[in-house]
């Protein structure tokens, strides 16, 4: 057993000290997973960071309000004569100006960032309550839009990435002027990828009167929100359903992330084969080129065991520096890294690349699969090798 | 057991008996020997001859466990070889064999002092042990002052000699030495002669060697000459 | 022998590795395959139609809509030959969960403008045009919800109420088309714009866009700069432009994310670069010798470059057929599935091209090192290398 060990090492030592010998080859294979890592890391980082962006900006302390059956704000309609029947609604904290209530609805506009890109933006008409209705969300600078003036207040991605949206700035929406007069913050969640204005104003302007899409509500404790859904479902007529704010993002937040997975993992494990058949050539390579070796160690009396251990550990150590190079690259330059797509309201969306611990094991996970699987026919091609040649041959 | 400790028994280490050897190459079977037999007592130093083809290496690969016999019945040291499994031939070489190869085959990444070591990584050893036999070997090639080299830092003949003192350094019944000097100078290989000369005589080291060289030859106690599977020596051919 | 046997020869002396550099360019040929599919779908590369048609939308996003009254002062542009509104509902029948996408427009010129898309039976088509309430139906979406013509079906709608409160429309099945191209989408339905909208409270007199056939293909650009023009400074400002180039917009809007499909299709382009470069490099090396007799044999240095150009190109163009008909057939696989959420997606001619150009460039790429390294190889050097 003892001395089982040992071989092992000295045969691992000697094929991974022959591995500057075979430097082409074994940076081709390091850098083939190290690639194929890097798109698998990409897209569970975009996927965590798009999930987290999203999920971040649900609450459990607010409610969102939205007609039975749809599935998100963008799909519903509530009819406007059935909101005064919601002042009275169980479960829904008040505040000076009465209960916190905020019908809303959306439109987009069309806004041009730093680079002088245009793109849509999502534009959320809201009482004034809106603001307070969000546990999530504050006032990062200047303040609320007043009612009924061609005010806007900016989500904080939103304000760093485009240029008419900057605190102080006008920009020219429906044939008007709008000021931005405040900026919000919300945790660097999706909801910070908005744009928020008086709702009758958006609904007069952007064609949407006569229904709102959602209502948000603050709820008054943490066992508010089953009064509020008992007291929708009584009113049958209205057809109304209450989940709280928490909930419908992190389904939302399942639906894209999974998207987005969908897309990732079939091209992550493309990549992996391509890169799986890279280190099979180079451990072939590697295995013929220390074919000698291996014969001269067997002759000595070494077993096929440690060879194949060996060979295997060769694949393992090749694979593993391709997949931390891919780790510390997408640590160094792809975390945090913001970017954006196109969300459920067809505008855009910012989030940040997040690598969890999860997406990192996930990933080496991956690398030693194509390391196993790369290593195992030909170390025991190796192992297996006979150690006289027919003669002549 | 210590290497410097002279064994000598009076049964011979090497017998072989109707030996035969057949390689299929597709529908067609070569017949390398037929009917081979031969004994070899303890502490012989035997050169083994023959043109291409005559089976030599062959029968040097069978000494060495590392080719199969088709039939009849080899035996060294008392163990029946060609009756023992790959795990077991392997624990087998690693006891009883020392194996000198024509190109000398060092592993380049490790120094003189490692390559000697490595056989003895087969044997339950502490590494005080091991360093002082390993010290012990390359001292009987003469090398004691290039431990710490590399191969490609030594002459043809000195890696030679580093192989025969890993070839001696686990202190082996028997020596097998394939054209040990095929690749060297005359000086060279006349230093490397010498050094088997003084394992068979004063180790007594049983040794076969295969060789081209008829000067290679003569350093040897007796040469076997093989021919299209035969035996041609009188004495032998049985 | 002719001089392609010794080719063929030399690259099937390894198997085993022959297979895994097919393999690998295999692998980057399917990702480039599959997502430039995807890429073409959005940019409606291979639908002439879609570069005819135009396509007006407000230019807040396709959630914004335009006044119909649009509709009238578009209809009097010299080069617009047919207009209709178009406006979308998000609608079920029975389950929520069964969303179907139906669109309300003015249905005798929405059937002329549809032609190369849908295909509807001449009754079927004076059926629609002569019902108010007239629903046409895809035939795949009449089979699995087992409507007949003259069906009474009631669809709700998810964001958009009636006057009355309600958010339910009665249509009849008045027809059912067929898709153009087999395995095409037949899952949508479309109604009268005017019987939907004289319901509505919400939204009302508004479209989600106005397509529009012109009357000379070439002046479609003028004509879409003068209808932009006119409604820049009104409330709804218009973006006019080819059905295509919207799929284009929208693609772009998907923004970072297209980027980094491309990024990935690089660096698989770049692992296999790579990997059968490093191993053609050691592939001549490990024949030097060989190479030297040829060299011997008198074979020039030219002749020498030319074998080897040979099994490179074999290897590639292996790799990359194995590689695009793998792609052919997963896209084939997921265009059926997806027909009606991203018709079009398919491979077509500019794909295919696009991957000749790639494989072209690959064999230039991996070639050069091994070719220059065989051509220039001295035969004292080859032989003496034992």
């Amino acid at each position: 057993m003892f001395s089982h060990v040992r071989q092992v090492g000295a045969v691992a030592r000697i094929a991974l000290l022959g591995l500057p010998s075979r430097a082409r080859m074994s940076l081709a294979a390091i850098f083939g997973i190290a690639l194929a890592t890097l798109v698998l890391l990409g897209f569970l980082a975009m996927a965590s960071g798009f999930r987290s962006t999203v999920a971040g900006a649900g609450s459990d302390q607010a409610a969102i309000i939205l007609a039975e059956g749809s599935p998100s704000e963008f799909a519903s309609a509530i009819d406007i004569n059935r909101l005064a029947q919601l002042q009275n609604a169980p479960g829904i904290a008040h505040g000076p100006g009465g209960p916190l209530i905020s019908p809303e609805n959306f439109a987009t506009i069309s806004a041009v960032d730093d680079q002088g890109t245009e793109a849509n933006l999502s534009l959320r008409g809201m009482a004034t309550q809106g603001l307070a209705v969000r546990p999530l969300a504050r006032l990062a600078a200047g303040r609320m839009f007043a009612p009924g003036s061609n005010e806007l207040v900016v989500g904080a991605s939103l304000a760093a990435r485009y240029r008419d949206l900057k605190l102080g700035r006008s920009i020219r929406l429906a044939g008007m002027a709008w000021k931005v007069v405040g900026i919000f913050d919300a945790g660097g969640s999706a909801a910070e990828s908005e744009v928020w204005a008086d709702r009758t104003l958006v609904a007069q302007f952007f064609g949407s009167s006569g229904a709102v899409q959602s209502v948000r509500v603050r709820l008054a404790n943490a066992g508010a929100l089953l009064p509020l859904q008992r007291y929708l479902a009584a009113e049958s007529a209205s057809k109304l359903t209450a989940r709280s704010e928490k909930d419908y993002f992190a389904v939302q937040a399942r639906n894209m992330g999974k998207l987005i997975l969908f897309i990732g993992w079939p091209l992550g494990i493309a990549m992996a084969i391509g890169a799986l058949a890279g280190a099979l050539n180079t451990m072939f390579t590697s295995v013929s080129a220390r074919s000698e070796e291996i014969r001269t160690l067997r002759i000595l009396g070494y077993r096929g065991l440690p060879v194949f251990l060996s060979t295997m550990a060769e694949a393992i150590v090749l694979v593993l520096i391709g997949c931390a190079a891919a780790i510390s690259l997408s640590l160094a330059f792809l975390n945090g890294r913001s970017a954006s797509t196109i969300g459920g309201n067809l505008s855009q969306v910012m989030f940040r690349f997040d690598l969890g611990v999860s997406d990192i094991l996930q990933s080496v996970v991956v690398a030693l699969v194509v390391a196993i699987l790369g290593g195992a026919l030909p170390a025991w091609r190796a192992a297996r090798r006979p150690l006289a040649a027919a003669p002549g041959a | 057991m210590n290497m410097m400790q002279t064994i000598s028994a009076p049964t011979p280490l090497i017998e072989i008996s109707r030996l035969s050897k057949r390689y299929s190459r597709g529908e067609t079977v070569v017949p390398i020997f037929d009917d081979l037999s031969l004994s070899i007592p303890c502490g012989r130093f035997v050169a083994l001859m023959g043109p291409s083809g005559s089976g030599k290496t062959t029968l040097l690969n069978m000494l060495a466990g590392i080719d199969r016999p088709s039939g009849g019945m080899l035996s060294i040291d008392g163990e029946r070889i060609d009756r023992y499994g790959e795990a077991a031939l392997a624990g087998w070489r690693a006891r009883t064999l020392g194996f000198i190869f024509q190109f000398y085959n060092l592993m380049p990444m490790l120094t003189a002092a490692q390559n000697v070591e490595l056989p003895l990584l087969l044997q339950p050893m502490g590494a005080s042990e091991r360093r002082r036999r390993v010290e012990t070997a390359l001292d009987v090639v003469g090398l004691a002052d290039r431990m710490k080299h590399r191969p490609r830092e030594l002459s043809g003949g000195q890696q030679q000699r580093v192989a025969i003192a890993r070839a001696l350094v686990a202190d082996p019944k028997l020596i097998l030495a394939d054209e040990p000097t095929g690749d060297l100078d005359r000086p060279s290989a006349d230093r490397v002669l010498e050094i088997l000369r003084l394992l068979s005589s004063e180790l007594g080291k049983t040794i076969v060697m295969v060789t081209h060289d008829p000067v290679a030859a003569r350093a040897a106690d007796l040469t076997l000459h093989l021919e299209k599977g035969r035996f041609v020596d009188e004495a032998i051919a049985a | 022998m002719r001089m392609s046997t010794l080719v063929a020869r030399n690259a099937l002396r390894n198997p085993v590795r022959l297979v895994l550099m097919v393999a690998c360019i295999a692998i980057a040929f399917l990702i480039f395959g599959v997502l430039s599919a995807v890429g073409a779908a959005f940019r409606m590369e291979d639908q002439p139609g879609a570069h005819e048609r135009v396509m007006i939308v407000n230019r807040n996003g396709l959630q914004q809509t335009l006044p119909i009254a649009y509709l009238a002062d578009i209809r009097q542009q010299p080069n617009v030959a047919a207009a209709t509104p178009v406006r979308l509902a998000i609608a079920y029948w029975r389950e929520p969960k069964d969303v179907l996408s139906a669109v309300m427009v003015d249905p005798a010129i929405y059937l002329t403008l549809s032609e190369d898309s849908a295909v509807v039976s001449a009754e079927d088509r004076a059926r629609f045009v002569a019902t108010r309430d007239g629903l046409l139906v895809g035939q795949a979406l009449a089979t699995r919800n087992g409507w007949k013509r003259g069906d009474l079906v009631t669809l709700q709608s998810l964001n958009d109420l009636r006057t009355d409160g309600t958010r339910s429309w009665s249509f009849r099945v008045a027809g059912i088309y067929r898709a153009a191209k087999p395995g095409g989408p037949e899952l949508a339905v479309a109604g009268h714009y005017d019987y939907f909208n004289d319901a509505l409270l919400t939204g009302r007199d508004r479209a989600n866009w106005i397509m529009v056939q012109g009357r000379d293909v070439t002046a479609n650009d003028a004509m879409a700069r003068a209808i932009d023009a006119s409604y820049a400074n009104s409330a709804a400002a218009t973006r006019t432009q080819s059905e295509a180039a919207l799929g284009r917009a929208f693609l772009s809007q998907i923004g970072d994310v297209v980027l980094i499909i491309r990024l990935v299709v690089g660096a698989a382009f770049l692992v296999i670069l790579c990997i059968v470069g490093n191993t053609l490099i050691f592939m001549v090396g490990e024949r030097t010798r060989e190479i030297g007799v040829l060299k011997t044999l008198g074979f020039s240095g030219g002749r020498v470059a030319r074998i080897v150009v040979g099994e490179v190109a074999l290897i590639t163009l292996a790799g990359a057929a194995v590689g695009m008909s793998l792609a052919l057939l997963i896209v084939t696989a997921v265009a059926s599935a997806t027909k009606d959420m991203l018709p079009g997606l398919a491979i077509g001619p500019t794909t295919l091209g696009i991957a000749a150009l790639l494989a072209g460039g690959l064999v230039l790429l991996t070639g050069l090192l091994p070719v220059v390294k065989a051509a220039r190889l001295d035969i004292v050097t080859a032989l003496g290398r034992v």
